[in-house]
């Protein structure tokens, strides 16, 4: 499968607030815990070998489940896989706590939801579809009824 | 750099809603001919494989941080999805909404979400390859399905409506914009900052496209009303 790598590297240096060492286990049985350089930039987390420029890897935070495992430690599920998580040690529970929400609040979904609950509050308070004024306000995705659409509806 | 197939697939494939979907051609660096594929597009990812009821994933473009190229001789692209500066424009809205009433000060009917999102630009796109629509210049098959696009307004165009693109491309709009050096990303500015920036751009392209014959709905004042 291919993807622009070059864009992916370039958008791993961009400055983020959410960047830490942590120890990082992959989901397979066998992995262990590793120490990486971790960072949050948009709806991405890139993982660096520490002292290493370019990311090990990335993984794109939409569709995911992000929970508290234990007082220092979180995860990542994708896939629908439960038992199938990334593990995230962290050196404090107040740390944990951070990267939990910033991840939670860091995907496309999470920031469609505040948009129609914003357009939706807006013309409750005022009357007016805030999104009349970009010429968006028909589109499927930003109803208030949108929810998970079948897959290949129109094909 | 790994990148985890399966995740991108499982994303790609399940039901959260899709922004755009439709066939275009593809040309890469190395491939100096057209390859027609089926695209989708959701949050900041452009998905793309051999036809729409494959699974496999032939590839994806990340469209986050890098400049677009808006190629006007015959292959055009534009893509439009919505950006944290969209939502913060809302927040923005909703908050003076609040003020605005009478009485409204401390009770709150409804947990605000908290968008912590750190401030983003106006999303360009990365593109290092062309992408045109089937059934233009290069005499592929018209028959194929355009890209759904969201059904145009019927609405008359009022001074309140930014509707500048002619009706052949109200929903292709070329996002173009100042680009940030590579390698780098510096915080532009608010969205009003933004907005003016771009608007720039944007009313440079339509006294271009009038001057080419090209049906435009023009508007003397700013392309979006602050009130």
């Amino acid at each position: 499968m291919r993807f622009n790598e070059k864009e992916l590297i370039s958008l791993s240096r961009q400055p983020s607030e959410c960047i830490a060492e942590l120890g990082m286990r992959g989901p397979k049985k066998g992995d262990v815990v590793k120490r990486r350089l971790v960072k949050l930039v948009v709806n991405f987390l890139f993982y660096f070998r520490t002292d290493e420029e370019e990311p090990q890897g990335v993984l794109l935070l939409e569709q995911c489940r992000v929970e508290r495992e234990d007082s220092q430690v979180f995860s990542i599920a994708f896939l629908d896989e439960a038992e199938r998580k990334y593990l995230f040690e962290c050196d404090s529970q107040e740390q944990c706590q951070e990267w939990v929400d910033s991840i939670i609040k860091a995907s496309y979904e999470f920031m469609r939801k505040n948009l129609i609950f914003y357009r939706t509050e807006i013309h409750r308070l005022t009357g007016k579809d805030p999104l009349e004024q970009y010429g968006i306000e028909d589109e499927t995705r930003f109803q208030v009824t949108c929810g998970p659409q079948p897959a290949h509806k129109d094909s | 750099m790994k990148i985890n197939k399966k995740i991108l697939t499982h994303f790609q494939l399940c039901a959260s809603p899709v922004d755009k979907k439709g066939y275009l051609c593809i040309k890469g660096e190395r491939n100096t001919s057209y390859q027609k594929r089926w695209f989708v597009l959701k949050a900041n990812v452009l998905f793309y494989k051999e036809r729409h009821n494959n699974r496999d994933l032939v590839g994806v473009i990340v469209l986050e941080g890098g400049p677009v190229q808006l190629c006007e001789s015959e292959e055009q692209f534009a893509f439009r999805f919505y950006t944290t500066a969209l939502v913060m424009d809302l927040k923005k809205q909703y908050k003076e909404a609040k003020k605005a009433i009478p009485g409204n000060t401390s009770q709150q009917s409804r947990v605000v979400p908290n968008m912590e999102q750190p401030t983003q630009k106006w999303l360009t796109i990365g593109a290092s390859s062309f992408l045109q629509y089937p059934g233009t210049a290069t005499g592929h098959s018209s028959t194929n399905q355009m890209l759904k696009t969201p059904p145009i307004s019927s609405k008359p165009a009022n001074k309140r409506s930014p509707k500048l693109w002619s009706k052949k491309n109200a929903n292709v709009m070329p996002i173009i914009g100042p680009t940030p050096p590579q390698g780098e990303w510096s915080v532009i500015g608010s969205f009003s900052e933004l907005h003016e920036d771009y608007g720039k751009e944007v009313k440079k392209l339509i006294s271009e496209w009038s001057g080419r014959g090209n049906e435009v709905v023009c508007q003397e004042e700013d392309l979006i009303d602050f009130g």
